[in-house]
């Protein structure tokens, strides 16, 4: 069979259509105009908690870092944590851009890796969580300081701060390792599927499948550019 | 003479274009629930997005983005959605349509090829759809979002492997 007799097959299915097919014009009006509510409505609203979280969290550490200026670790390790809660912060608006915004007229590619990128949000946060590991430090100095009132620092010797210098070491080629390896381009490796679904569940590991499917489909483009 | 209401503009839009959201809903769905819920949300889409919608484009290119766009992001929602509520109606429905004997074995050609489209990826899916339904190249491209030359490569694609799946038909 060939492509033309499939279009001569179909074209019989669409006047099969054309007889049978019919609309109840009442059950549409009373099942879906009345709908305003959406998922992407509840996204938005979501979205704007975490925003005002990691805004108060952003405002906190601002305030820790001028009242403890004139002591390096402190400011330094305030500086840190300052700096991820800004990136939080930044992703957390980006998404709701993102979510005012979608558009579902726009052509398919476009609005299916908008769709993608909202729906990897739980990702991006668990990979800035991960990034925080070699980072503990900057958590441990920041909560003594806090809770306790105490330069951990300062209380310990050279030697304790260079075994958490290591650890540090060790951590940050762990994550270095996983931040390139947990990515939807390795999907087919079982134990990176098991980690992302661990993260977002089954719709992250889906949405992400369609991500490499998407960027198949895309990649013929570019193959022709350059043939071109 | 009253003016139609945007409400009115819209159920005719729906009435003229039935077999295009009908042929989006059956092409990503396997099960009568699934199919209700899409036919549902596709509609709903087309309904918010329908006072924004510019005469200048082409009506089926408008409703095929919003009716694809929403099929695609709907099958990848289907397996954690919760179980559906029997109450709801179907809006298209086929009707009982008599079939001679001569007809069978047309019916089930249409019927495999259903399938073959249905074991397409979600965007290969769309192509073929598009392409059957009779849109162009430049068409096809434009609902898509890739180039004209990447249409065609990947029609002659699906075409190779259509032949060999029914190649003994």
């Amino acid at each position: 069979m060939e492509l033309e007799e499939f279009k001569t097959l179909w074209s019989h299915y669409d006047k099969k259509l054309d007889r049978a097919l019919r609309f109840n014009a009442e059950m549409m009006r009373s099942l879906t105009l009345g709908k305003v509510q959406s998922a992407l409505k509840r996204l938005v609203v979501y979205r704007s908690a975490e925003a005002f979280v990691a805004f108060t969290f952003t405002v906190l550490l601002a305030m820790f870092i001028e009242g403890n200026i004139s002591e390096w670790a402190l400011a330094a390790s305030g500086l840190i944590l300052f700096a991820f809660t800004v990136v939080g912060l930044a992703g957390n608006i980006q998404q709701i851009v993102f979510l005012s915004r979608l558009d579902y007229d726009a052509p398919i590619i476009i609005l299916q890796k908008q769709l993608l990128h909202i729906r990897s949000h739980a990702l991006l946060h668990a990979r800035i969580a991960a990034l925080l590991f070699p980072l503990y430090m900057a958590y441990l100095t920041v909560g003594f300081k806090v809770l306790w009132d105490v330069n951990i620092v300062e209380t310990r010797d050279s030697a304790w701060l260079a075994t958490q210098a290591a650890i540090s070491l060790v951590f940050l080629a762990a994550v270095v390792w996983l931040w390139r390896t947990v990515t939807h381009e390795n999907m087919h490796i079982a134990w990176v599927r098991a980690a992302i679904r661990q993260i977002g569940g089954e719709s992250l590991a889906s949405a992400l499948a369609l991500l490499g499917e998407i960027e198949k489909f895309e990649r013929e483009d570019e193959v022709l550019a350059q043939e071109a | 003479m009253n003016l139609p209401t945007l409400e009115e503009k819209f159920t005719a839009l729906v009435r003229e274009n039935k077999k295009l959201i009908y042929k989006a809903c059956h092409s990503y769905t396997t099960n009568k629930d699934d199919f209700k819920d899409l036919e549902q949300e596709i509609i709903v889409q087309l309904w918010r997005a329908f006072p924004r919608y510019n005469p200048a484009y082409k009506l089926s290119t408008w409703m095929y983005k919003i009716a694809l766009n929403t099929a695609i992001s709907f099958y990848r929602k289907e397996k954690q959605r919760p179980p559906h509520n029997t109450l709801d109606g179907q809006m298209l429905e086929i009707i009982a349509d008599p079939v001679s004997d001569e007809d069978t074995e047309l019916e089930s050609n249409i019927q495999a090829l259903h399938t073959f489209i249905q074991q397409l990826g979600e965007m290969n899916r769309a192509l073929m759809l598009l392409y059957l339904d009779g849109n162009s190249y430049k068409e096809i491209a434009d609902i898509l979002g890739i180039s004209e030359s990447n249409v065609a490569t990947k029609i002659s694609r699906i075409k190779l492997i259509l032949k060999k799946q029914f190649s003994n038909l």
